[in-house]
């Protein structure tokens, strides 16, 4: 039967196609821009996130950003080869700078859950052409959590995830910390305290680089891991100096529209805060995306499984996922799979001890979400077949119970998830409960899910879009992004981050 | 909707020499345009069109195969120059609606013509588009105009492919919604009875 997709298509249908006066206006435009340009000599290097000159600030930031990016990507190696760290970097401390507080007026409370703050950086863009996500939160403690920003101003252009943004007082105000010259994050950071975490990163788009700081983020060591471009995707820390981590080698393929990392991912493990670093293969077959370690032994992963003999070249099935266990800080690795159809779209994994588990699913298959769990890989799938679900394991990650959640939150697609004790998680998102916003019509809303009993029952936390928001905040508010929650009844949460969006992010609290 | 789409993926080409890109020009300009026309009007979309490429040609270098299609590449392009002209998309959507379908005697006399029935539903279908947000409408365009994959269309944007799933999904469900009554057995709308 006809869809609304066929009847989409019979619109406008008789629009006709360029006509020569179009053909000509656009060479005419190709050629301004082409004509005061040499001919580019070689591709700019192909790696996840590419390099920028310098962060730009000010009031003219955007402009010159614009300027600057275009410059940057027309004559890549005008400015000659990018820096490259033989040693490790020490930068000396520097003061945080504040932000400004975000639009007023529009605070909310549902329940203990406040609309308390709003995270203002310039040129919040969600991610952009690369997988790293602007807006991966941090949240040591109850008080401290840091956010990482992208300074990309163009939408379709490579991800600068070069800002740091820290707050002091559980998310109420927030503050700008310095980052090293050419430094990019390429994972989100790992705290073990308020003011010793670690990072992934890249130096000046080329070289991948392990970061640290013991200051809150006012001063880092920046460490190379060697001479090429593996970077750390995923870091997870016991202590100050015990960090592992998802490693992607220089030849690694990567599914970047997928937003996941493909074959050659690797543990990359250090006892002794980044001096030095051991690399070990996870089983052949498996590409792990995310990574948690409780213990300084035992780590979970979880990952797409490989079709057999592929190269790289062929995209991986993300309706399955598989979960990789080890007792032995990464010597050995037990694989466990996970029901048919749940898929690691965003993957997320995390244990709150070494027995408690939790990740992130999501189905895709016959079987909606207030039925049964599909078992048939056949036939084509409505979106009522899609959702997300959680997976709860309570010996370690050998075996998992996956929930649903209930029908009061329908067709929840969730991007965060935060659980502070075996039994208490948050799964932060969005559900199929439609809203008006201004004059549109959203078809969904902003939802927090609450669990006190492992996933049996889910309460929904909905705060419903202000009715005087400023104008392209709108889509801020019906979806959230990201969630840390230290402590049972402390959490933190953020809006999403809309590609090409230069607002303010609401942030969302508990703390009951 | 879940199902994979590649049929209209192309070979991922890198597009670093100036006769690659006008290989790309000459491939993907006339689609590219047509897209833009129908979201803006043919005035608007020659402009628009023309700085799409002069936008892909600065860029050329930032172009990866690896990230998706070039034709992913440049419609994304597209998407956010149209973003940049949301109020004239939102006009024309609106002028649209407020057009009168065509009177009984036309869809009488000429039942069978898809134009009449199309004319006959435009009003209708320009209503619901304007009623979408730009991140829903981006996401749906691209599916039903362009034809782009899911895959496509998060490389297109720059979202996760499970962002593209979800906007489309939630586009579709509110495009549905906000038709109402439309009976996909007809073609028609209960109310109106045209058909």
């Amino acid at each position: 039967m006809p869809d609304e997709i066929d009847l989409l298509r019979t619109f406008r249908s008789d629009t006709p196609g360029p006509g020569e006066a179009a053909w000509e206006k656009a060479r005419a435009a190709v050629t301004a821009v082409a004509e005061p340009v040499p001919p580019q000599t070689r591709p700019l290097p192909r790696l996840r996130l590419q390099r920028r000159t310098a962060v730009i600030g000010g009031a003219v930031a955007m402009t010159a950003a614009v300027v600057a990016g275009v410059l940057v990507s027309v004559l890549p190696g005008s400015s000659g080869p990018p820096p490259t760290l033989r040693k490790p970097l020490a930068t000396a401390w520097e003061p945080a700078r504040a932000l400004p507080p975000g639009p007023t007026g529009v605070k909310m409370s549902s329940g203990q859950w406040r609309l308390t703050s709003y995270l203002s950086p310039r040129g919040w863009q969600e991610n952009t052409s690369s997988p790293k996500q602007a807006g991966d939160l941090t949240c040591p403690t109850a008080r401290t959590c840091y956010a990482e920003g992208n300074t990309a101003t163009s939408p379709t252009g490579p991800g600068d995830i070069n800002a740091l943004y820290v707050s002091g007082d559980g998310g109420q105000a927030w503050s700008v910390l310095p980052v090293p010259a050419g430094v990019t994050f390429t994972s989100k950071l790992a705290c073990t305290m308020d003011s010793d975490c670690g990072a992934g990163g890249l130096y000046y788009g080329h070289q991948g680089v392990y970061l640290s700081t013991t200051s809150g983020g006012h001063s880092w060591q920046v460490t190379p891991l060697g001479a090429g471009a593996d970077q750390i995707i995923d870091l997870t820390c016991t202590s100050a100096t015990s960090c592992r981590g998802l490693l992607q080698t220089s030849t690694s393929k990567r599914w970047d529209y997928m937003a996941l990392a493909g074959p050659g991912i690797k543990l990359i493990s250090t006892i002794d805060g980044g001096r030095h670093f051991t690399i070990s293969p996870f089983p052949a077959g498996t590409s792990a995306q995310s990574l948690s370690c409780p213990t300084s032994t035992h780590c979970v992963a979880s990952g797409v499984p490989l079709p057999p003999g592929n190269a790289g070249q062929e995209e991986p099935d993300t309706t399955t996922s598989t979960v990789l266990v080890t007792d032995d800080g990464g010597a050995s690795w037990q694989r466990v799979a996970l029901p048919r159809h749940v898929g690691v779209s965003l993957p997320e994994v995390t244990c709150s001890d070494a027995a408690h588990c939790t990740l992130l699913g999501y189905v895709i298959g016959p079987g909606s979400q207030s039925g049964s769990m599909p078992v048939s890989g056949s036939g084509k799938y409505t979106y009522q077949d899609q959702y997300s679900v959680v997976g709860f394991s309570a010996d370690g990650g050998r075996s998992w119970t996956i929930r649903k959640l209930p029908k009061n939150i329908p067709g929840p697609f969730l991007n965060s998830l935060a659980c502070p004790t075996a039994k208490v998680c948050y799964a932060v998102g969005q559900d199929d409960i439609p809203q008006k916003v201004g004059t549109l019509q959203d078809a969904g809303s902003a939802v927090i899910a609450v669990t006190r009993d492992a996933g049996q029952t889910w309460q929904p936390v909905r705060f419903a879009v202000p009715a005087n928001i400023p104008s392209g905040m709108e889509t801020t508010f019906d979806d959230i992004g990201e969630i840390q929650c230290p402590q049972a009844n402390v959490c933190v949460a953020t809006g999403v981050y809309l590609q090409g969006s230069m607002s303010s992010v609401p942030v969302y609290t508990l703390h009951g | 909707m879940g199902e994979k789409r590649t049929d209209g993926r192309q070979a991922a080409v890198a597009i670093v020499a100036a006769a690659d890109f006008e290989n790309a020009f000459r491939a993907h300009f006339a689609p590219v345009y047509r897209f833009i026309a129908r979201r803006v009007g043919a005035d608007l979309a020659e402009d628009l069109a023309a700085e799409v490429f002069a936008t892909a040609y600065r860029r050329r270098g930032s172009y990866e195969p690896s990230r998706g299609s070039l034709r992913s590449w440049l419609y994304g392009i597209a998407a956010n120059v149209v973003r940049g002209h949301w109020r004239d998309e939102q006009q024309l959507l609106e002028l649209d609606a407020r057009m009168g379908a065509p009177g009984p005697e036309a869809a009488f006399a000429d039942a069978a013509d898809d134009r009449v029935i199309t004319a006959a539903l435009a009003p209708r279908i320009a209503a619901a588009l304007a009623e979408l947000n730009p991140d829903q409408r981006d996401v749906l365009l691209l599916y039903a105009w362009a034809e782009l994959s899911h895959e496509e269309i998060a490389a297109a944007l720059g979202i996760a492919q499970g962002t593209a799933r979800s906007r489309l999904s939630r586009a579709r469900a509110a495009l549905r919604a906000h038709l109402g009554e439309f009976d996909f057995n007809l073609w028609t709308f209960k109310e109106s009875g045209h058909a």
